[in-house]
């Protein structure tokens, strides 16, 4: 064990450290921690301007007045809320374009806008013009996330470049010019060099492949996109965020790098509910939504259930940790329990630990993969309680059942290594 | 005394601020307590006297130290984080020879 610990603190540790303070990794997750409002926003829109059963095909009753009620208030809040979910995820790849070039400006402590109007430019610049010669927005949701990724850093990183290099600066400073006007004209240069530069690349592009750049990008990742929307992806991925957790160290190093590819996914299915798919046909699976509301239910390691187990423990030590551990596990944080109970770097409950979140992620995959259970096309956010998000994700009550099982199933999994674990702690106070 | 938790998104370490607010209160000290991302530190390394880390990211310990300067950086252990123990955080950083 003592040798276990000297790795981890020694060897995983610091590469932890290594990889979370990668610059593009921590910017990224900068960029979506700031979009998660935006993401509540778009998702009560499209849930509030769509009723989940049509009633017009109803028999009459409490439950066809209800859908009924719904699509009046549809209709009449439809015209307001439709312009909101329109500037919300069938914009994200553009707001992450901004947030590229203000966060990586803010880690290189350049204190100017410019940064940001070439980031965003230059991704706007990549998704081309239509045939009639206008911009655009197609690329601007889901579809164009990795493409506004990759050039927001490449275009933000060569301006830099030129930028610090001094290439082409035209200096102003001195003459009682004010320094912010000194410091974007000055940089005038640079700024044409970068959107010249990514207009050309545009359009060599759309000359070789017929397509704007976000189009060959999004099928670059295609591969990388399909294997973790993918029961395999949801197990590995699972795995080795729970090894991490058992350790005590937080996943952010894994799962702001699986950002993209869950938010990519959530964005598909939104834009194609909004267009009339049927929430149980929507392409994709594996989203935000389902990795924080369906599997990490009470916190990673789906541990709701073993902090109402903890909080009615004989053992005094659980329970006082149970005790603090229920609100806060109704709202998905269970750093209490993680540190507390503890589960970090404890044997007897580690079995439980890392596999009751995969078993949630499979049993879920195969519910929305068969059709049982609607998949989701909006996110109630992270800290939302597992049933009601499930819920609002998906509209589909089943979805609220299928919550309540998981929970009742991870219960049944953590019950007999809890029960050994409080035996063992029991020992302990008697003595 | 102006006390920072830092941990991954600023909400577990959020359940600690409260423990921590009312502890400097018990005890009579004039201070604040602010939890946030580890990702927005620098915004609060100059207003900050005391720097604590949730255990989840103790690997971060010595790049905050870096930035901390001369100031107290202490990653608080697993223990007292689980039991959300104010009283014993609060005992270290006085222990660790922090005026007040």
């Amino acid at each position: 064990m003592d040798k276990l610990n000297h790795l981890i603190e020694r060897k995983v540790a610091p590469a932890a450290n290594k990889l979370s303070r990668q610059k593009y990794l921590q910017v990224i997750q900068n960029v979506f921690l700031a979009m998660v409002p935006l993401f509540t926003i778009g998702s009560f829109s499209l849930v509030i301007t769509s009723p989940p059963m049509d009633y017009t095909t109803m028999e009459p009753g409490i439950l066809c007045s209800i859908m009924k009620g719904w699509q009046a208030l549809a209709d009449f809040t439809g015209p307001v809320l439709n312009l909101l979910f329109a500037v919300t995820m069938p914009f994200m790849a553009l707001y992450v374009a901004m947030g590229i070039g203000f966060f990586l400006a803010k880690h290189y402590k350049m204190n100017t806008f410019v940064p940001v109007i070439i980031t965003t430019a230059s991704f706007v610049i990549s998704t081309g013009l239509d045939k009639e010669g206008n911009l655009s927005f197609v690329n601007f949701d889901a579809t164009g996330l990795f493409a506004a990724i990759l050039v927001s850093i490449v275009t933000f990183e060569t301006y830099r470049f030129l930028s610090e290099k001094k290439i082409g600066r035209i200096n102003l400073e001195g003459g009682g010019v004010p320094p912010a006007l000194a410091d974007s004209i000055g940089n005038l240069i640079p700024i044409m060099i970068v959107l010249l530069g990514i207009s050309i690349v545009s359009n060599i592009m759309i000359a070789l492949t017929g397509g704007a750049f976000p189009a060959f990008m999004a099928m670059l990742m295609s591969p990388l996109v399909l294997a973790v929307d993918n029961i395999w992806g949801v197990i590995i991925l699972s795995v080795v965020v729970m090894l991490f957790w058992w350790f005590g160290i937080h996943d952010s190093v894994i799962t702001s790098a699986l950002d993209p590819f869950f938010y990519n996914n959530l964005g598909i299915n939104a834009a194609a509910f909004a267009a009339g798919t049927a929430a149980v046909a929507l392409p994709r699976i594996v989203t935000t939504p389902f990795w924080w509301n369906f599997m990490a239910i009470g916190g990673s390691g789906a541990t709701l259930g073993l902090a109402f187990l903890a909080a009615s423990s004989k053992s005094k030590q659980i329970r006082t940790i149970g005790r603090i551990s229920v609100i806060p596990a109704i709202f998905n944080i269970n750093e209490p329990l993680i540190f507390g109970l503890p589960l970090m770097y404890n044997p007897i409950m580690m079995i439980p630990f890392i596999i009751v979140m995969p078993l949630n992620g499979v049993l879920t995959y195969l519910a929305m993969s068969s059709g049982l259970v609607a998949r989701t096309f909006a996110y109630a956010s992270w800290n939302m309680f597992a049933p009601i998000a499930a819920l609002i994700d998906t509209m589909d009550v089943k979805a609220l059942l299928l919550i309540l099982v998981l929970i009742v199933i991870d219960i049944l999994i953590y019950l007999p290594f809890f029960k050994v674990y409080e035996k063992q702690k029991l020992k302990e106070e008697s003595m | 005394m102006n006390i920072l938790l830092i941990c991954n998104a600023g909400m577990s370490t959020g359940i600690m601020r409260l423990r921590l607010e009312d502890e400097l209160k018990r005890r009579g000290i004039e201070g604040s307590v602010n939890a946030v991302p580890l990702v927005e530190l620098d915004d609060y390394i100059e207003s900050a006297e005391v720097f604590l880390l949730g255990p989840q990211i103790r690997f971060a310990k010595d790049d905050v130290a870096a930035k901390a300067g001369n100031k107290l950086t202490m990653v608080i252990a697993p223990q007292d984080f689980g039991a959300m123990n104010a009283k014993k955080v609060m005992d270290d950083i006085i222990g660790n020879g922090v005026n007040v």
